[in-house]
């Protein structure tokens, strides 16, 4: 063999190796597979949902699932985390889908988007990786938002309205709690982030807030303080005395006061006045009905609800007074006046102004009080005026005083009788009558003359006004 | 020696062509086919936990148009699988009937992208039944081929693959249908242009048939 031939087998034999080595290079690349668009189902709750990606163009042989990993990389930017496959199945021929879950460290705040690729190796190493991504988003943690109502009392069985966020509820899946002492009888899910609970309180539940959860397979929504137990709201069977002056005791009897309850009346001027309690039983509750408390039911709460009595307890005031009027019955002629007098007097201290007013009196009668106003002890005169054309008739006078005690008002009054009369000349079998207040008498007029004293025989006072009881005398 | 009878030039060329005509003629070849446009599986949602059975799931996918995924889900066109009924037939025989509606390409998810078909993981079912009907009934394939559907009809039955019982992430099937695949048929320019390629081919089998004879004779 010539020189020229082994050159050339060298050659061909150099370039056979090469082929060889460059085949076995494309044999190592990974196998391509094409995945579809998108995971099923595209929404993933981390370390809950299960998901799947469908590709095609997978090796011939089994692929365990530990061989082949996961990529999950946000679109939108942010660290790429890698999970194992749960499972790989075949479809039909080289088509696969690979399933897996959302690593649980993964946490977002809002849905986010992520693009998922695969790559592994067959039992036997054939390579193969995802010449494609599918799309898919993460969503944040189920929790609940609203637990509607959130309290309720020792004892008590309501139905409370559930509301989740990103939450997986399922009719016959999903389990409600509430926490020791609250039995959860039924739960009823509308949707999956909408669910009803019957709950009954036991009564000896302890009261405070419990967390709520609801679970859903590996899904723990929770809401801690979600439901508060309160304790049994008070009430009041009765209350004594049902009414008195400002600074009465009060004792109310009932339940579940608590230890620190809270009392309620209406305040004179508006609003309510919460006197303090005097002293407080589980049964019974005692307090002094404080300044301007005013006629009204009696609200006891203590936080866990509050009652209203049945019944109002009525505040009189602290102090009276009594009024007299004198005389009882007078005469007025016609162009002429009158006066009564009026009097305060009180046994209970007191002590204020009482403002006089006078009705009944016939119209065209005048009158006028001196001075109007007065207070234990004190006298004020009434005069009538009639004018010369008054109608003759009788009539009851009523005068009244009033006053305010301790914001409530406090009156008295008395009757009187008045009788309008023309005037007369005859003095004959007329009758003076003097009083304290050596009020004017109408029609009488006594003019001390200059007759000599001697010339008047006794027994005829000089004063007949002024004297206690006296007749007077026909006139010459 | 073998005698070697040689047939006139004209006479292969004529053969060749004639069959070239014959093809443009008919314009096509069809053939039955069953190809996959989805599928039905039993998955698991959520996986049990505490004393929560899990959520179950009836996957649907219409592996159609953008979710073709040849060669074996091969429809490059959309398809719907208009008015879907799921009959699920629980382990006392009763059944859940679900008006699914129309189901595009794509996979059977809600507004949430979660899947529509959810049931409690405790939950015991003999069968599920998927019918619906097919549209457009012709489609076209990856490989440029149309398919023409027999019928409109789908119904596909998942059984229970062991026991009686459907087994979650076991039991799936393909929904698949059954037509005719026909070659397009070439058009007029085209057609002269193959009805010359053939030509020239068979022009081209009886040159060398000649110059074969050359060489031999130069051997």
């Amino acid at each position: 063999m010539s020189r020229l031939s082994v050159r050339l087998c060298h050659l061909i034999l150099g370039l056979a190796i090469l082929a060889w080595g460059a085949w076995e290079g494309r044999a190592q690349s990974p196998l391509a597979v094409t995945l579809l668009p998108s995971t099923s189902p595209t929404a993933a709750e981390p370390g809950v949902t299960n998901l799947s990606v469908t590709g095609s163009n997978f090796p011939a042989g089994t692929i365990p699932a530990a061989n082949v990993t996961v990529t999950l990389k946000p679109t939108g930017g942010g660290a790429t985390v890698t999970t194992p496959a749960t499972a790989v199945a075949s479809v039909v021929g080289t088509t696969r889908r690979v399933s897996f879950t959302v690593p649980g460290s993964v946490s977002v705040a809002a849905p986010a988007a992520y693009a998922a690729t695969i790559a592994g190796t067959t039992s036997t190493g054939t390579a193969f990786a995802s010449s494609n991504s599918a799309a898919l988003t993460v969503n944040p943690a189920a929790t609940i938002i609203i637990v509607a109502p959130n309290s309720g009392t020792q004892g008590q069985t309501l139905s409370v309205a559930v509301t989740g966020s990103y939450s997986n509820w399922l009719q016959g899946s999903t389990i409600a709690n509430f926490g020791a002492g609250i039995t959860v009888t039924s739960t009823t899910v509308t949707n999956s982030t909408h669910a009803t609970a019957n709950i009954t309180i036991t009564p000896s539940a302890a009261t405070g807030p419990l967390t709520v959860t609801m679970t859903t397979g590996v899904e723990v929504a929770t809401l801690a303080s979600g439901f508060n137990v309160l304790s049994v709201g008070p009430t009041i069977t009765d209350f004594n005395p049902r009414t008195g002056p400002i600074g009465t005791l009060v004792t109310i009897t009932g339940a579940n006061f608590g230890v620190a309850p809270q009392i309620s009346m209406s305040h004179l001027n508006g609003g309510t006045v919460n006197p303090p309690p005097s002293s407080i039983a589980i049964n019974s509750l005692s307090f002094v009905v404080s300044a301007g408390a005013a006629t009204g039911p009696i609200t006891v709460s203590n936080g866990t609800g509050s009652t209203t009595s049945q019944a109002p307890f009525t505040v009189t005031p602290s102090t009276g007074f009594t009024l007299s009027l004198a005389p009882p019955s007078a005469n007025l002629i016609q162009g002429q006046s009158v006066s009564y007098s009026v009097s305060l007097a009180t046994t209970n201290g007191f002590n204020q102004l009482a403002q006089l007013s006078l009705s009944g009196a016939p119209s065209g009668v005048t009158a006028s009080f001196t001075p109007p106003s007065i207070t234990t002890g004190q006298t004020s005169v009434i005069t009538l005026n009639a004018p010369a054309n008054q109608p003759l008739g009788s009539s009851t006078l009523t005068i009244t005083a009033s006053a305010n005690v301790q914001g409530l008002p406090v009156s008295q009054s008395a009757t009187a009788q008045l009788l309008v009369q023309a005037p007369t000349t005859s003095f004959l079998g007329r009758t003076v009558v003097a009083n304290s207040q050596e009020t004017p008498l109408a029609g009488v007029t006594v003019t001390e003359t200059a007759t000599p004293r001697d010339a008047l025989a006794a027994p005829y006072p000089t004063e007949p006004a002024t004297s206690p009881s006296s007749t007077c005398p026909p006139c010459a | 020696m073998r005698n070697i009878k040689r047939r006139p030039l004209y006479y292969s060329t004529i053969r060749a062509t004639g069959f070239c005509a014959m093809v443009c003629v008919l314009g096509s070849i069809a053939q039955a086919e069953t190809i996959n446009v989805g599928g039905l599986s039993y998955d698991t949602f959520i996986t049990a936990g505490g004393s929560s059975p899990g959520v179950f799931a009836f996957n649907i996918a219409n592996l159609t148009g953008d979710y073709g995924l040849p060669p074996y889900f091969p429809v490059t066109d959309s398809l719907t699988f208009g008015s879907a009924i799921l009959t699920l037939t629980f382990n006392d025989l009763s059944q859940d009937v679900i008006d699914l509606g129309d189901i595009a390409p794509g996979f059977l998810l809600d507004g949430n992208g979660n899947p529509i078909v959810q049931v409690p993981g405790d939950e015991v079912f003999d069968s599920a039944e998927l019918t619906a009907t097919l549209s457009p009934l012709s489609v076209m394939l990856t490989d440029g081929t149309e398919f023409t559907a027999d019928s409109s009809s789908i119904d596909i039955l998942l059984l229970p693959s062991v026991g009686s019982n459907l087994t979650v992430d076991v039991d799936s099937t393909t929904i698949d249908v059954t037509g005719t695949v026909t070659v397009a048929t070439p058009e007029p320019a085209s057609g002269v242009l193959v009805l010359a390629g053939f030509c020239g081919l068979a022009w081209g089998v009886q040159l060398s048939g000649s110059l074969r004879i050359v060489f031999r004779k130069r051997i």
